[in-house]
């Protein structure tokens, strides 16, 4: 498997500050090929943002990574000194967060925000740096904004063209990866479309591999070559777009989606949104059976006392329950 | 529980030190104006538990100082003499309160023994005892001052704060104009008003009331911010749409909230007014002698040789770090806990 | 603009407020320099009426304050009869060495606590954090007058810096260079104690505000393309974080101005501190009137300087 990013078995926890563990992550797999778009889909609290960070290894102070390798080009990022680290994050490795107006610092130029990444990764001047900030400025920006925008600062920006800036400074030393945490989630309905035509576009460069992470299937639909599904700090289903979203395999992905892709019509009067009964597990205790096992319709005994593990595991598509062994 | 533990240990801390400083007649051996003339300067009384022969006693004692014989500075120790260190023992009459008198004292030794834990001053006066008279007189002016000004404070600030409008307009204007001067200037200018010569105790503690009475700006600002927040919060608004009084929403509502914010700004507010006092008379500007105060009782450090010679002089100073850290360790520990609360 | 005028109208409103409240206090505080001089057997009870009548004393408040406003105007402050001479000749060169004082150690407190508070807020939680927490806790336990009286006895015992006043005896004489390092030498302790007198309070807010930052979700994403420590820091959070830093500026200008005040007595630096003593005991109400004064102009220029440097730095507040 020619992949660029491998995730084996990767656990995080974090360490509440009145005791107690929080699991957020128990055991991830997932591979990024060179220039696909992997999505990944997810209820909030299933752990997309916490593997985002684990990626980059930048988690907050009482999370930790216990048990797992990440391998990024052929190297474990797990064993990389955080000076070897830094010199992957934004040049090789790069991250789009969530909300774009916090994620910009408000008192600098956002020209300068771009030329730190370059600053921080090539040894380029001061002159050549700001050439290359504006080309990529002009080119994510249509028309003249691109130039003049150097000069501005993050709150005389409007929410599309701040995510833009964010997408840029990713974009800026070319990395290979680019993992965006909901880079949507945070713009208005017109916004978002501006911003999925920026990734269309980049996608179909196929210069280099995303991890898109979100909770609309419609964006996955759209952007992802392949998807995998997450609950409660688990892959439980990964596989090509088109399968996932058609054909369903885990019980779990079958509700969500349906959730999410309403088939019927809603106007008709008693219909109700679909909901999957019952809560994710409490991710401060773990289950020696199926996480999902609470809620599943189509349990059966064996996934109370064991996990189903990966069924599936050299295919292209995979799935974490026992129907399909 | 570490936690628990050192509030538990705060706690004992500033209740035995203030225990100490308002009972000062009962934990000084003497009275703060008693000279000992023969003895000026006497280094701290070492207590022995080895007598001269070298048999080890129980409980310890003290020798008697005689000046040195060959005329140079200093005492040495009598060691033919041993006064066992007594507990209770009845000594000078002291004041507790008002009227009522006592004359036991913790500790003291038989007459013509003398006991002077922190050595004696250039009239032979008992340092301890002077420390902890005059720490009474400074922590009152402390206490004094804070319940001055946060009282003024927290009226007006709860006037300003719950009629806004031009009240709180008035009321916010005029405390920028105290604030405008820098905090020992005001002290500077309020002093400059009052009669220069002080005759009592009683008289210069009213002088730092009435600093106190000029110091409301700060607190007053401060309980503002908590009325308008605590009207903000949709609780008293629901309580007013449901019809309860203004007096009903500033006592079960506002009232609660503001008791935590004075208790902390109390912690700040009374080092910072035992300061005043020890500026004041460290001066000359407040208590002079005889009467000890932690000010005046630091003008010896301004001496050389009192520096070089005479160390125990400096003593007091030390006294008022301690006051300060327990004050500053309370107002820390209760900002914590305020700060719990809120979230 | 508008902001930076509103903000030069308000100061000077303030102003006037505090000169119309501290003259009413001080003219109907019991006694005044004409008692001090009547107790002065050399001066005859009519020299001290003629006295009184020349300065007006007699005169309703408000006109003396119109008066006394006007010659403030002049640049005068009236006239001190204790010094006898205009206020104005007495109060320039002790507000010179005031400033001088003030300025140098607000200089030096800040170049402590910026590195020091930054180190913390990197360490928060850790042993360096603790220790220098602990150090700083100490610190701010400590008066400034024991702070003071320390170096004293510091300087006593070592003899290393002169323990008082501006310049030695004769350095009238001297080159001016010489002159320029016997006031650098005589320098030492007053801004040593102002200094450490107002870092550990410094520290603590640099402390907590670069903590702030840090912890903002745009640091988080700087950190997350690769930019180091150092560049965060000093590129990315100080000017983040110079909006609360500035506010402080122009909060602890008046602390150092009070703590000035105490120090220049105790080591008799000719500056305002011991002016005002002198003419308090002397009941000379121009000169204190002038000193207070003074006081809340230093005071109320700090946070104009202050405010004026956060329009300057804070993109927000100037597009506002």
């Amino acid at each position: 498997m020619n992949a660029l990013l491998i995730v084996d078995d990767l656990h995080v926890r974090f360490s509440g500050s009145h005791g107690g563990t929080v699991h957020a992550l128990n055991g991830v797999h997932l591979h990024v090929r060179a220039g696909e778009v992997l999505g990944i889909l997810g209820e909030s609290g299933s752990g997309k943002s916490t593997l985002a960070k684990s990626l980059l290894r930048i988690l907050p102070k009482n999370a930790e990574i216990s048990r797992g390798a990440m391998t990024f080009e052929g190297r474990n990022l797990l064993q990389l000194s955080e000076r070897e680290m830094n010199e992957l994050r934004g040049a090789r490795l790069a991250m789009i967060p969530q909300d774009p107006g916090l994620s910009l610092n408000p008192v600098m130029k956002v020209g300068d925000q771009i030329t730190e990444v370059l600053r921080a990764h090539c040894n380029s001047d001061a002159h050549r740096r700001r050439v290359h900030a504006e080309d990529i400025l002009q080119r994510l920006l249509p028309g003249n904004a691109g130039r003049s925008m150097y000069e501005a600062y993050p709150h005389q920006l409007s929410g599309g063209q701040q995510q833009r800036v964010v997408i840029a400074q990713a974009l800026a030393c070319e990395p290979t990866l680019i993992v965006a945490d909901e880079p949507t989630a945070a713009l208005d309905a017109a916004t978002e479309a501006e911003i999925l035509e920026v990734f269309r576009e980049l996608k179909a460069e196929r210069r280099r591999s995303f991890i898109l992470i979100t909770h609309d299937p419609t964006i996955l639909r759209e952007l992802t070559d392949r998807v995998a599904v997450m609950y409660a700090g688990r892959v439980v289903e990964q596989g090509p777009t088109q399968q996932i979203l058609t054909h369903p395999r885990h019980p779990y992905v079958k509700g969500l989606l349906a959730c999410l892709l309403p088939q019927d019509d809603l106007r008709i009067p008693g219909r109700k949104l679909r909901t999957i009964a019952g809560a994710p597990p409490d991710p401060r205790g773990t289950a020696s059976g199926c996480n999902f096992f609470p809620r599943c319709s189509e349990r059966i005994e064996r996934c109370e006392s064991a996990h189903p593990g990966t069924q599936g595991a050299r295919e292209d598509s995979q799935v974490e329950c026992f129907l399909y062994e | 529980m570490p936690n628990r533990l050192r509030t538990v240990i705060l706690i004992s801390f500033l209740a035995l030190l203030h225990l100490a400083l308002l009972f000062a007649g009962f934990f000084a051996p003497y009275d703060f104006a008693q000279q000992h003339r023969d003895l000026p300067f006497a280094p701290p009384t070492r207590l022995h538990l080895v007598d001269a022969a070298g048999t080890w006693h129980a409980w310890p004692f003290v020798h008697s100082l005689r000046a040195n014989v060959d005329g140079s500075d200093g005492y040495t120790e009598d060691v033919a003499q041993a006064y066992p260190l007594r507990l209770f023992v009845r000594g000078n009459a002291f004041q507790i309160v008002g009227p009522w008198t006592a004359h036991v004292h913790l500790f003291g030794v038989a007459s013509p023994g003398q006991i002077f834990l922190f050595g004696t001053d250039d009239f032979g006066r008992d340092e301890l005892s002077r420390m902890l008279f005059g720490g009474r007189i400074s922590l009152f002016a402390g206490i004094l001052g804070a319940t001055a000004a946060l009282s003024v404070g927290a009226f007006l600030g709860v006037l300003s704060g719950f009629y806004s409008g031009w009240t709180d307009a008035v009321i916010m204007r005029t405390s920028e104009l105290f604030l405008a001067l820098p905090w020992l200037y005001l002290l500077f200018a309020v002093r400059a008003i009052l009669p220069l010569r002080v005759k009592t105790t009683d008289a210069f503690l009213l002088f730092i009331v009435v600093v106190g009475l000029v110091a409301w700006a700060r607190p007053a600002r401060l309980v503002r911010g908590i009325v308008l927040s605590a009207r903000e919060r949709h609780f008293a608004l629901a309580a007013r749409a449901m019809g309860a009084s203004n007096f009903h929403v500033l006592r079960y509502h506002i009232l609660p909230e503001i008791y935590v914010l004075l208790l902390t700004t109390a912690a700040l507010l009374i080092p910072q007014f035992v300061l005043a006092e020890v500026t004041l008379s460290f001066l000359g500007l407040g208590v002079g002698e005889p009467i000890p105060t932690w000010g005046n009782l630091l003008i010896p450090m301004q001496k050389y040789s009192v520096l070089r010679s005479y160390w125990w002089l400096c003593l007091p100073a030390f006294a008022l770090v301690l006051l300060f850290l327990a004050y500053h360790w309370a107002s820390t520990t209760l900002q914590a806990a305020l700060g719990e609360v809120r979230s | 603009m508008l902001r930076v005028t509103r903000r030069f109208v308000h100061a000077l409103v303030l102003l006037l407020g505090v000169s119309a409240i501290s003259f009413a206090l001080l003219s109907a505080a019991p006694g005044n320099v004409f008692d001090e001089l009547r107790l002065n057997p050399q001066i005859s009870p009519e020299a001290v009426a003629a006295l009184k009548a020349q300065f007006g004393v007699d005169l309703p408040w408000p006109t003396r304050y119109a008066h006394w406003l006007a010659s403030v105007l002049r640049g005068e402050f009236g006239y001190s009869v204790s010094y006898r001479c205009r206020v104005g000749t007495l109060l320039w060169p002790r507000a010179r060495n005031t400033l001088l004082l003030t300025a140098l150690a607000t200089i030096l407190a800040w170049m402590i606590a910026v590195p020091w508070g930054i180190v913390e807020a990197l360490h928060r939680g850790r042993w360096l954090d603790r220790l220098g927490g602990g150090i700083t806790a100490i610190l701010l336990a400590i008066p400034e007058l024991v702070l003071v009286l320390l170096l004293l006895w510091l300087a006593a015992r070592t003899r290393w810096f002169p323990t008082g006043g501006m310049f030695s005896l004769g350095s009238a004489e001297l080159t001016i260079s010489r002159k320029a390092w016997d006031l650098a030498q005589h320098l030492i302790l007053p801004v040593l104690a102002l200094a450490l007198g107002t870092a550990p309070f410094l520290i603590r807010y640099v402390r907590s505000a670069i903590s702030a930052v840090l912890d903002a979700p745009f640091l988080q994403s700087a950190r997350g393309f690769g930019i180091g420590t150092a560049r965060i820091v000093y590129r990315h959070a100080l000017p983040a974080a110079a909006n609360s830093l500035i506010s402080l500026l122009g909060f602890s200008i008046g602390a150092l101005l009070s703590t000035s005040l105490l120090i220049e007595v105790v080591l008799s630096w000719p500056g305002l501190g011991p002016l005002m003593l002198e003419a308090m005991l002397a009941r000379d109400t121009c000169v204190v009137m002038a000193v207070v004064m003074l006081s809340a102009v230093f005071l109320v220029l700090g946070n104009l300087i202050a405010d004026l440097l956060l329009y300057w730095s804070d993109p927000r507040i100037r597009a506002v």
